[in-house]
């Protein structure tokens, strides 16, 4: 959403939001991550939160950059010729456009996200103990490895690698239905 | 009384510099896309603007329905001055003043339905809605000739090709009904045998509807065929501008006759030598000055090189802008 | 005089995830030393396709099939990767319609130029500039931009460049697919007047891919119009403009605009252009045809030879 206005209303607001959100991009995701569960505390929501915030900034700069080349395609301007108004032409013309990309970005982060959790849960700092977990479980694991009982650490990992594949696919395969233009 | 009347119009754009560029170098530079041309289209004409790359008259095809603010200049349709109309009374001129753009891979929206694209401009004018606009739509599509108009209604811009494309972008140009309408290289995307057809179906259209063209070429022998009036441009000017029987047959300006000379003939035996013309068009940043055609111009003399032509009347229907004519 | 490229019944064919797309069925046509080909199609004809499968460089899914390409007396069609490698550049080269696309952004063209030279020819680093320098000078660019970025040129320079290194090694025959489509007229005429002298100069032949019929009729010698992945006529340019013996020709002269008339009638060719994936089992213009019989529309027509030189492949010259 940021990114649709930002993008179409450029100017200062863009200038702005856009300092803002490369401020946060730059600092390594995993890092940010940590210090905002372990300031939040544990728990779903918060770790939900911790996550959410990282990403705003990736989708953030994808959306804006999307917004911008489509605001001078030639189908915006002809829009405008036939007397459209800026509010039309942002939901109705650029914002479907944009949905269209954003399946492929929205698989990717999601598997980035699940590592992310992971790695949080791994060192703690995500999810309470009794709600399962993968990464809590590759943790639990971990101490095992010493005694060569190595199945509790690698299917975990080998699921959340799964996962991963898996949205990436399912990414493509919305991208696919919502563009019907790419099967060609 | 002209349908659109044009007096020195001129739209200079600044030229995007680098970061490090702007630090260096304060003085700003334009690219002086269109330079102070004057001309009027009267109803019911088809008007043609034609010239090489960089020359103005896609510029001008922009600034006349203003997708393009004019740096300076007035732009007056049936009479009254449009040149600084803004917001509703710019969105209600839409109604009257229409174009068709050169890409009909790109001017429709790929996420919309061709009905609910061609449609859309009744909506926005409240004109029409929901079953009403419907009708009117299914109407136009047929008129330019995408039948069954249901099934075309439905589809998406990826399902029709290029030409299919065209005629829905000239559907929803029609849409409005509008008086006047700025044809920008509509067929140079299109196959080759299949240009005659958008031709015709934009005559038609403008014998049914009494509709007055702007037409953009860089193709004179199209310009040629379709032209009432036409205007040379060269460099952000125009150089030689005439009815178009004139022009062609009696062309006076040294550029306008290499330019005609250079155009490939269908007939090998009437192989003739072109006017040799050196040289390419030089940027519009840094035009030459006096007579922008000096440089290249076999005749050029002092006066040429120093002095702009004034657009002058040399005969009737036929003005040019050289001091050697 | 021997021809110098001969093609005879070419298939290309590329495979597609919607299908088997034939693009080039069953082309044939020839050339000699010294002639310039009209290659001249609409888009979809086949004829780029054509071109490149001449220097075996149908991108892939695409393959050449069947048919043979004798250049020289040898078939091409034969020839391994690493010989036609020997073959490109030197004996057969290609100017492409965006100059940029043969350019290298990142190198000098004069450097450019030189290293093609070294790369094909047993010449010492100076001798090589030396040709480059006089290669400039022979399309027109002047010396001074020996070390100029191709971005520095404008699109006419730099379809001189692309015209210097496709002939910078002497080849015997040029194909130049659509080169002058991204100029304007008065460059266009301009480009069109140096291809005409170097081939002269250099006895080449030269084949000329273009959509644009008024083109080709200004320097080709022969004229192979092209049509849904086959050559439907083949004729000396005089013959051809005369008499358009194909339905296609004649209906396609009718829809060309031709400055040196007033009133014309233009017309345009009703019905689709031809499925490539399902061509037609008879003739493949046979919807579009004003001409058409059932025999048209069950079987292949022939190419008939009406007479030495002219080939048409329609019923109606049977």
């Amino acid at each position: 959403m940021l990114g649709l206005l930002s993008g179409y209303i450029g100017g200062k607001l863009d200038s702005i939001l856009s300092l803002v959100m490369d401020a946060v991009y730059s600092f390594p995701g995993l890092i940010l991550a940590i210090v905002l569960a372990a300031m939040l505390g544990p728990g779903i929501v918060n770790t939900a939160v911790a996550i959410a915030v990282i990403y705003t900034p990736t989708y953030f700069r994808i959306v804006r950059g999307l917004v911008l080349s489509l605001k001078e395609s030639l189908f915006v301007e002809a829009a405008r010729a036939t007397g459209a108004k800026d509010r039309t032409i942002v939901f109705k013309y650029i914002f479907p456009n944009v949905l269209s990309s954003v399946p492929i970005i929205l698989s990717l982060n999601a598997a980035d996200a699940v590592l992310t959790l992971a790695a949080l849960s791994f060192l703690g700092l995500g999810l309470p103990a009794p709600t399962p977990d993968w990464g809590f479980d590759l943790k639990a694991g971990h101490a095992y490895l010493a005694s060569r009982i190595w199945w509790p650490s690698t299917f975990p990992g080998l699921l959340i690698v799964l996962l991963t594949l898996g949205f990436s696919l399912f990414g493509e395969g919305i991208s696919e239905i919502l563009n019907p233009e790419l099967r060609r | 009384m002209a349908v659109l009347e044009v007096v020195d119009l001129k739209k200079y754009f600044p030229v995007q510099k680098s970061f490090l560029e702007r630090i260096f170098t304060r003085k700003l530079e334009y690219v002086q896309a269109v330079d102070k041309i004057s001309f009027k289209v009267g109803k019911g004409e088809i008007f043609t603007l034609a010239g090489e790359s960089g020359c103005g008259k896609t510029t001008t095809g922009r600034l006349v329905t203003r997708l393009v603010e004019p740096t300076e200049g007035k732009v007056f349709f049936n009479g009254k001055e449009i040149t600084s109309w803004q917001g509703e009374k710019l969105r209600k001129l839409r109604k009257n003043v229409q174009i068709i753009f050169q890409n009909p891979y790109a001017s429709l929206n790929p996420r919309m339905k061709i009905g609910d694209a061609v449609g859309h401009p009744l909506e926005i004018h409240e004109i029409a809605t929901g079953e009403e606009k419907r009708g009117v739509v299914l109407e136009i599509l047929e008129q330019v000739g995408l039948e069954p108009a249901e099934k075309f209604y439905d589809a998406h811009p990826y399902e029709l090709s290029g030409g299919q494309r065209q005629r829905a972008a000239i559907a929803r140009a029609m849409v409005l009904n509008p008086e006047f309408v700025v044809a920008d290289e509509p067929i140079s995307m299109i196959d080759v045998s299949l240009r005659a057809k958008i031709l015709e179906l934009m005559l038609k259209l403008k014998e049914e509807r009494d509709l007055t063209f702007l037409f953009i070429t860089h193709d004179l022998a199209v310009a040629k065929y379709i032209s009432d009036w036409i205007a040379i441009m060269y460099l952000g000017e125009i150089v030689e501008m005439g009815k178009q029987e004139e022009i062609f047959s009696n062309s006076q300006h040294p550029y306008t006759k290499a330019l005609l000379s250079a155009v490939p003939v269908p007939e090998p035996r009437t192989r003739r030598e072109h006017v040799k013309l050196e040289g390419e068009v030089p940027s519009s940043i840094n035009p030459p000055s006096g007579c922008r055609f000096h440089p290249r111009c076999s005749f050029a003399s002092e006066k040429c090189r120093t002095s702009e032509p004034p657009l002058s009347l040399a005969d009737k229907d036929h003005q040019i802008a050289c001091h050697l004519c | 005089m021997k021809n110098l490229l001969e093609v005879k019944n070419l298939k290309v064919y590329y495979y597609t995830r919607e299908g088997v797309v034939k693009a080039v069925d069953q082309a044939s046509f020839s050339i000699k030393k010294g002639e310039t080909v009209g290659l001249v199609g609409e888009s979809g004809s086949g004829k780029s396709t054509l071109g490149l499968s001449i220097l075996k460089l149908v991108p892939s899914p695409g393959r050449i099939v069947g048919g043979e390409l004798f250049f020289d007396g040898k078939d091409l069609a034969k020839l391994d990767n690493k010989q036609m490698r020997k073959l490109r550049g030197r004996w057969i080269s290609m100017v492409f319609q965006d100059p940029m696309a043969s350019l290298n952004p990142l190198m000098r063209v004069g450097d450019h130029l030189t290293e093609t030279i070294k790369t094909h020819e047993k010449v010492t680093h100076k001798d090589a500039e030396k040709r480059a320098l006089l290669l400039l000078d022979e399309v027109g660019i002047s010396l001074e931009r020996f070390k100029d970025y191709p971005h520095q040129f404008s699109g006419g320079m730099r379809q001189r460049v692309g015209i210097a290194l496709a002939i910078a090694l002497n080849p015997n025959l040029v194909i130049a697919d659509e080169f002058t489509s991204s100029l304007d007229v008065i460059v266009q005429s301009q480009i069109l007047s140096l291809m005409n002298n170097l081939k002269r100069s250099h006895n080449m032949g030269m084949i000329l891919i273009s959509h644009d019929i008024s083109l080709v009729s200004e320097i080709a010698d022969k004229v192979a119009l092209m049509y849904a992945g086959q050559i439907v006529e083949f004729a000396e340019v005089n013959a051809f403009f005369e008499e358009h013996l194909h339905p296609y020709s004649e209906r396609l002269l009718n829809s060309v605009p031709n400055i040196q008339l007033s009133d014309q009638n233009l017309s345009y060719i009703p019905g689709m252009p031809p499925d490539l994936i399902h061509p037609l089992k008879g003739c493949r213009f046979y919807p579009r045809c004003s001409y058409a019989t059932n025999t048209c529309r069950e079987k292949e027509p022939p190419l008939v030879e009406i007479e030495t030189g002219y080939m048409v492949k329609c019923f109606r010259y049977d």
